[in-house]
């Protein structure tokens, strides 16, 4: 136990400090770059182009940076909390359309209570097994809804999640390999003290219900 | 156009090299003059009161006082002085915070030359700039945040073939497809896209949008 609250703490820590290095610093650097590019003038026009090509180039690498350090830390999730970083992260999975909740086919709905500003470490793991949840409803369930509901219990947040999807054995599904990500929904319950319930059945979808206490 | 004095502008970032960039790249702008360059949120506040800048642009995030602070303080003090909030990444919370502070538009730090000088003008002239590479998400976010800039405009009213092409611009549609479902021109859809805008004096298609899903022209 001690040993996964060493080993997540270390993780999110190094995550945090590799986001704010390269949103931080490398990006002003680049539009620095960028910007002094613009003020030089050519006169060729095949200069012209090559300018204009690097400029991309730059504001390629920006967008890309920006994607790494969104996933490493989400901004949002430092600065206004919980419910603020998941709304994003449901709106920005479905990139590209307004109605930022559909992706691949499954919709995404989010509802909550006024949540007590969360210790940040809290927030992380919370986040954390959200986005585990939502990609696996994404990668395995086939589902069409998701539904994610966090909620205040005698002074427990409680986080219910609910896919109509295909469902799954749990006792199987972690002892394989490719149970990571189950492993990590449940150490990061367990370090928070918190209980995680996982009622699952082919082809009845999941249901996860998370309680921790605050 | 502008021939007689310059758009009198204050830049705010704890970077010093970024400032140093953007004051080369507007360096050969005659009618744009950067006047001073603030560290931080607190110095900005200072200058603004000294200088009494036409526009200031402002990262968000700086020690001291941060964008969003001070965007409040100058908007409340100096509401003659125009805000564009600048960001790194398209934070969109930060933006919808920047934005309800009393910041006039934003720009994120990869936007070009001509759109930051695009920026500087619109609002300058009591205008509002939406980035023209704004995600999908935040144009929703900034239509449904508390920030409005249209509450006091008397509304226009549109013809039920520009409601659709608002609605279809919404679903990103290209001028092209829209073109083809109303059995129109492209010609004609630009020429319908021009007068939406220039009536809801948007710059861009982001502007657009947000309008169309405030006005619930567009439902999300
Ligand atoms: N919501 C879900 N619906 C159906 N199956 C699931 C769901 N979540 C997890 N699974 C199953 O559990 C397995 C283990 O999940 P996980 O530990 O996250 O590993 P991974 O996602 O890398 O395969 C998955 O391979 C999948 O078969
Ligand atoms: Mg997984």
């Amino acid at each position: 136990m001690a040993k996964i609250l060493a080993e997540i703490t270390t993780l999110e820590n190094e995550r945090a400090r590799v986001a704010n290095d390269l949103h931080d610093e490398l990006g002003p650097l680049l539009s620095a770059i960028k910007f002094k590019l613009s003020s030089i003038e050519t006169h060729l026009p095949e200069d012209e182009l090559v300018m204009q090509q690097t400029s991309e180039h730059i504001v390629d690498i920006i967008s890309r940076m920006r994607e790494i350090s969104n996933d490493l830390m989400p901004n949002t999730l430092i600065r206004k909390g919980l419910v603020y970083a998941i709304d994003e992260f449901i709106g920005k999975l479905g990139n590209g359309q307004i109605h930022g909740e559909t992706v691949h086919g499954l919709t995404i709905s989010f509802s909550h209570v006024d949540v007590p500003e969360l210790p940040k470490n809290m927030a992380i793991n919370i986040y954390r097994i959200i986005q585990e949840i939502v990609h696996n409803t994404i990668k395995h369930a086939k589902a069409s809804l998701l539904r994610i509901n966090v909620l205040m219990k005698d002074k427990k947040l409680v986080l219910q999640t609910e896919d109509n999807g295909s469902g799954f054995d749990y006792g199987d599904a972690s002892k394989t390999s490719a149970g990571f990500g189950l492993r990590n929904l449940v150490s990061r319950t367990e370090i928070m003290g918190g209980d995680l319930f996982i009622e699952s059945k082919k082809g009845k979808g999941t249901v996860y219900t998370i309680e921790i206490p605050v | 156009m502008r021939k007689s004095a310059p758009i009198r502008i204050l830049l705010a970032d704890d970077h010093e090299i970024f400032r140093d960039g953007f004051q080369v790249m507007l360096k050969k702008q005659d009618y744009i003059k950067l006047i001073g360059e603030a560290a931080n949120g607190r110095e900005l506040v200072e200058m603004v009161g000294m200088l009494q800048p036409d526009v200031v642009i402002t990262d968000i995030k700086m020690p001291e006082l941060d964008g969003v602070e001070a965007t409040r303080i100058i908007a409340n003090k100096y509401p003659a002085i125009q805000v564009i909030g600048l960001t790194m990444f398209d934070d969109d919370n930060l933006i919808i915070d920047m934005l309800e502070a009393g910041a006039k538009g934003y720009l994120l730090k990869s936007a070009h030359k001509k759109e930051i000088i695009e920026a500087i003008q619109t609002v300058y002239n009591k205008e509002v700039y939406y980035c023209k590479s704004t995600s999908a998400n935040l144009m929703r976010l900034i239509a449904q945040s508390r920030y409005n800039p249209y509450k006091h405009e008397p509304k226009p009213v549109f013809t039920d073939k520009e409601l659709e092409v608002m609605r279809m611009i919404c679903q990103q549609a290209s001028n092209k497809e829209i073109a083809a479902h109303l059995s129109l021109s492209i010609r004609t859809i630009e020429g319908y896209r021009d007068r939406i805008q220039e009536r809801i004096k948007a710059k861009n298609m982001v502007g657009i949008v947000v309008y169309a899903i405030r006005e619930g022209i567009y439902k999300v």
